[in-house]
């Protein structure tokens, strides 16, 4: 689905990724772990097309497609979505006007009928069931004076609303309780399906608890350095990252 | 006197032999004065210089021209008058039954003027008061007498016809006390005629009186516009303005609001999306002379293309007025490199009991927004729209009337 091949990004003129290879294939749950700023959200920035990034060397494609070659909102309508480390708040912009906009301009992309108002709201009561949203949120102008975890929990409902091919949550655990953490991971569960693929950027092993990915990565100075299954987040949460950054050292 | 001054003036000279001690007293002080250059601080980013280098006539009554194709469907159920060139079209009006109303030389001619023309309006030192004041012939006197709470908006349609026409409009609006009415002036021209037009309103809102002033200028013609709302609030008072500049070749705003009594309520909001080479001053002024009034500022604006915006806020505070909430706010989105905006606050405050605010901010659109938007499918154009929208609504929602709020919204 996804195959990223000897990625360089930088921004501002600073590499920020340095070669960095992954491999994504339908239905499949990968993790991504690493030190703060080795480059984790740089790279969930440049798979959503974020402009300020520079790709300078490597390629990118997404289900047969030159992924770098599409703007921000094909790049969704392929099917990529993003939930944000940290959610924008835009004043004046309820969500449900914001969510019936994206989902109809997706559908568009798509070749697909615009919704209703009354399909559309069907959907809507649907998921915020799922994800146990309190509808009066959507009434509000998007993520404006939302708590932490609201805004968070917003991102998950907005993934469940689009069904993406494949969806990046950039340390959507942060900031959850606990309760929140258990909904949201019940979500993307319900979610997953043969055809599409979750990658997970977090600090934590918690979330992987619920939602069992089949690859953890450790990303650090722009590198993806090591690949396991499941159990090398457990490890890292006990051990700290310093033993796989000497392995890289020994290795390289 | 400069020669330019001459010819533009002469364009509005009458000769009539009775002229009112005001109308004298104003054309002594247009002797010493004139066009305002930009070396006049009050005029420093708007240059009036094509304004003296056209050749005026003197705008007529039109005769063929058909005012329905203005009207606007959007904004049905209300009173109406129309105005062309400054002459009020009669056979237009739709009025309420309990109200005063009348032409300016009618209500002149029977001295309703008296305790109200240029009342306290700055005539010595402002050309186009002193110019108004001097020669207007058109306008109308409208008074809302106690008590009476308009049902509907009157709605007041201002258009031109003619090509290099100039013309002055005086009018008086008299909210009584415990009246409630709400005016919606609309400027409108799709043509590609050269107009001067230069209008002084002169408000008083008695004790009590509630009275909403809305203004939205589309003017897409070559409209050199110099407007002066001057408006007087008396005790217990509520005036609210609410201004939608949308084109304009040259627009001057003035709008000055005197605070002449205690425990008012004054809200000045305003709205500019201009595109092209528009170019609209807004010049406000909120004199807090009594204690104990609130009065709260917002003038938004968003400049395309290479349009250009000039915001001057003043809040003045008198010794006496203690006690006084003032806030103001001036909030600027630059769309291109060429658009440019002037904003200058002004605080002025002589009183030490007193809650005053005032903040400016420019910048382009919100970059991060725009990209949060886009990945959710939504495309650049929409995008760019849906925040623009959002941006404006803060103003458009305070609003008084909601087919306007519609109206303007779906002219963005
Ligand atoms: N505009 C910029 N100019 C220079 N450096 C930048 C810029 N933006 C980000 N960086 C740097 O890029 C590096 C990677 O940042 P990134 O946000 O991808 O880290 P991260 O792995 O997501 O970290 P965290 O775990 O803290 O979220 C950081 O060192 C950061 O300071
Ligand atoms: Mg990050």
């Amino acid at each position: 689905m996804l195959k990223i091949e000897n990625l360089h990004a930088q921004i501002d003129n600073k590499p920020i990724l340095k070669g960095l290879n992954l491999e994504i294939r339908a239905g499949e749950v990968h993790a991504i772990m690493g030190p703060n700023g080795s480059g984790k959200s740089t790279l969930a920035s440049v798979l959503a097309g974020k402009e300020a990034y520079e790709v300078t060397e490597g390629s990118i494609t997404f289900l047969g497609k030159n992924l770098l070659e599409l703007a921000p909102e094909e790049r969704a309508g392929e099917g990529i979505f993003l939930a944000f480390q940290h959610p924008i708040e835009i004043p004046g912009v309820t969500t449900t006007n914001f969510l019936k906009t994206a989902l109809n301009e997706i559908r568009k992309y798509r070749g697909l009928e615009p919704l209703d108002a009354i399909q559309f709201l069907k959907l809507l009561k649907e998921k915020a069931k799922i994800l146990q949203i309190d509808e009066s949120l959507m009434k509000r102008s998007l993520n404006e004076g939302f708590s932490g975890g609201e805004k968070k929990r917003n991102e998950i409902f907005q993934m469940a609303m689009l069904e993406p091919r494949l969806a990046i949550l950039d340390e959507t655990d942060s900031g959850l309780d606990i309760d929140a953490l258990r909904i949201v991971a019940e979500g993307v569960n319900k979610l997953r399906n043969p055809q599409n693929a979750f990658l997970i950027i977090t600090h934590f092993q918690r979330i992987l608890e619920y939602i069992q990915p089949d690859f953890v990565h450790v990303l650090y100075e722009g590198k993806i350095i090591k690949s396991a299954g499941k159990e090398l987040a457990k490890e890292l949460e006990t051990k700290g990252y310093d033993w796989v950054k000497a392995e890289a050292v020994a290795g390289a | 006197m400069v020669a330019t001054e001459k010819k533009f003036q002469d364009t509005f000279f009458t000769t009539e032999s009775e002229k009112s001690e005001i109308r004298q007293k104003a054309i002594h002080f247009l002797e010493h004065l004139q066009i305002p250059t930009p070396k006049n601080e009050e005029w420093k980013y708007t240059n009036l210089k094509g304004l003296q280098n056209e050749i005026w006539v003197l705008a007529q009554n039109p005769t063929d021209f058909h005012a329905e194709q203005y009207f606007l469907a959007d904004l049905p159920d209300t009173y109406l008058m129309v105005f062309v060139n400054g002459f009020w079209q009669e056979k237009y009006s739709v009025l309420p039954t309990n109200i005063e109303l009348c032409s300016l030389s009618e209500a002149e001619k029977e001295g309703k003027l008296q305790n109200f023309f240029a009342k306290k309006l700055n005539l010595d030192k402002d050309y186009f008061n002193a110019l108004n004041t001097a020669f207007a012939k058109n306008g109308y006197f409208l008074r809302i007498p106690a008590k009476v709470v308009l049902d509907k908006p009157l709605l007041i349609y201002h258009l031109s016809s003619g090509d290099k026409v100039s013309y002055l409009q005086r009018n008086f609006i008299i909210a009584e006390s415990h009246s409630e009415s709400t005016i919606i002036n609309l400027y409108l021209s799709e043509a590609e005629n050269t107009v001067f037009a230069n209008e002084v309103t002169e408000i008083f809102v008695a004790e009590n009186a509630r009275l909403s002033y809305c203004k939205v200028q589309n003017e897409k013609n070559k409209i050199y516009r110099v407007d002066t709302t001057q408006v007087e609030q008396l005790a217990n008072s509520y005036f609210g303005s609410y201004t939608f500049s949308l084109a304009g070749h040259i627009v001057r705003n003035n709008l000055n609001v005197l605070i002449e009594g205690e425990y008012c309520e004054t809200l000045m909001y305003g709205l500019s999306f201009l595109k092209g080479k528009s170019h609209i001053d807004h010049h406000t002024l909120v004199d807090h002379r009594k204690p104990n009034s609130y009065s709260n500022e917002l003038y938004k604006g968003i400049f395309a293309e290479s349009s250009t915006g000039v915001f001057n806020g003043k809040i003045y505070v008198r010794p006496e007025a203690q006690k006084t909430n003032a806030y103001q706010q001036n909030r600027n989105v630059l769309l291109s490199e060429q658009a440019s905006i002037y904003t200058k606050p002004q605080l002025e405050i002589w009183a030490d009991d007193v809650k005053c605010s005032h903040g400016a901010t420019t910048g382009k659109l919100d970059e991060a927004a725009l990209f949060y938007l886009r990945s959710r499918g939504i495309s650049e154009t929409i995008a760019r729209n849906l925040l623009l929208k959002a941006f404006a609504q803060e103003v458009i929602e305070k609003t008084p009337f909601e087919p306007l709020q519609e109206y303007i919204s779906n002219l963005l």
